[in-house]
């Protein structure tokens, strides 16, 4: 998780750039832990700055964040083992590296012990360079040159998570459909196109039938059935 | 004042869509339909989101911009399929995008 959490580096300054810009600069880096996501955080700090009405400004935020329910509906049959504790803990820190990363890992071989420490491990190292950085930001605010560059590194880190699933045939479908309806998407309110895209994603997805090559769906439901057990692949 | 209520009630929102599905999981399994239906969302969303952020004007301002874009998103990717770490992804992307800049 940490070369990820690096990879977010710029991204994160940003972040922090931005919520030292905004009315409230303690609130916006409250925000790294009552969100906790970059988009939502980045678009909340500049409708705040703008002087966007509340209402904008928190559907916005809801839009851009409502893909977390999909994601927490994806990985609960990895966890619906676990204490209920446990998964509240889980909750606060479902975002887009955890639900890719996570699904890799329970693709691979691992007791159920290996697989909990990889999520701790994981997440801690992520949600503390995460702070630290947007904290630099907000720190370093003005010594934080604007460049194309340094605009480029979030996609390309979303694209090092994405793309090795487009090995998949259906997930390549899925990507595609996203891609094409967020491109049309341009001048709705933000937050919108994502949402568009991940149905246009499902559709397309399962369109050609069941080809999926690295389906581990049945795999995780006999993990979650014998948790002790790990995978056997 | 409304910056603190907006980041409470966002959060708030965030984390009830976080926390709904994983407190329903032991009363609720999808099926494999379902199961994939949802990982094609979650690839369609990285995907969303690494296309709207490639669309930030900085990226694509002019043509030749748009172009520099590509071709460093282009050599990310084949890093990335190839089984690159993240670490070389970026690099890779970046200094394709940094040295096309300067040259164009």
């Amino acid at each position: 998780m940490a070369p990820i959490a690096a990879g977010y580096a710029p991204f994160a300054l940003l972040v922090g750039r931005e919520a030292a810009a905004s009315p409230e600069p303690l609130a916006g880096w409250a925000a790294n832990f009552l969100v906790y996501g970059g988009s939502a955080q980045l678009s909340v700090s500049r409708l705040l700055t703008d002087g966007a009405a509340l209402a904008t400004v928190v559907l916005t935020g809801l839009l851009i964040q409502a893909r977390l329910l999909v994601y927490s509906a994806s990985l609960a049959p990895l966890w619906r083992h676990r204490p209920l504790w446990w998964r509240a803990a889980a909750a606060a820190v479902v975002i887009d590296p955890t639900w890719a990363l996570m699904h890799a890992r329970h693709a691979r071989p691992g007791t159920d012990r290996e697989l909990r420490a990889y999520f701790v491990g994981a997440v801690a190292a992520l949600t503390a360079l995460w702070v630290a950085l947007v904290t630099a930001g907000m720190m370093l605010v003005t010594h934080i040159p604007t460049s194309a560059t340094l605009d480029l590194v979030a996609p390309l880190a979303l694209c090092a998570l994405v793309v090795p699933q487009l090995r998949d045939r259906a997930n390549l479908r899925a990507a595609i459909a996203a891609a094409l309806v967020v491109l049309a998407g341009t001048g709705l309110p933000t937050g919108l196109p994502i949402l568009a895209a991940m149905a246009a994603g499902v559709l397309a997805g399962s369109l050609g039938g069941d080809n999926s090559r690295d389906d581990n769906s049945a795999d995780d439901r006999s993990r979650d059935d014998n948790p002790k057990g790990g995978t056997q692949r | 004042m409304n910056a603190w209520l907006v980041v409470v009630l966002v959060g708030a929102g965030s984390y009830g869509m976080r926390f709904v599905p994983l407190l329903l999981a032991d009363r609720w399994a999808p099926g494999p339909r379902m199961d994939r239906a949802l990982r094609h969302a979650g690839t369609a969303a990285l995907t969303a989101l690494a296309v709207a952020g490639l669309r930030a004007e900085p990226l694509t301002a002019t043509g030749g911009e748009t172009a520099v874009t590509g071709a460093a998103v282009l050599v990310g990717s084949v890093a990335a399929l190839r089984g690159h770490s993240l670490s070389v992804v970026i690099g890779a992307g970046v200094a394709v995008h940094a040295a096309l800049s300067i040259l164009s």
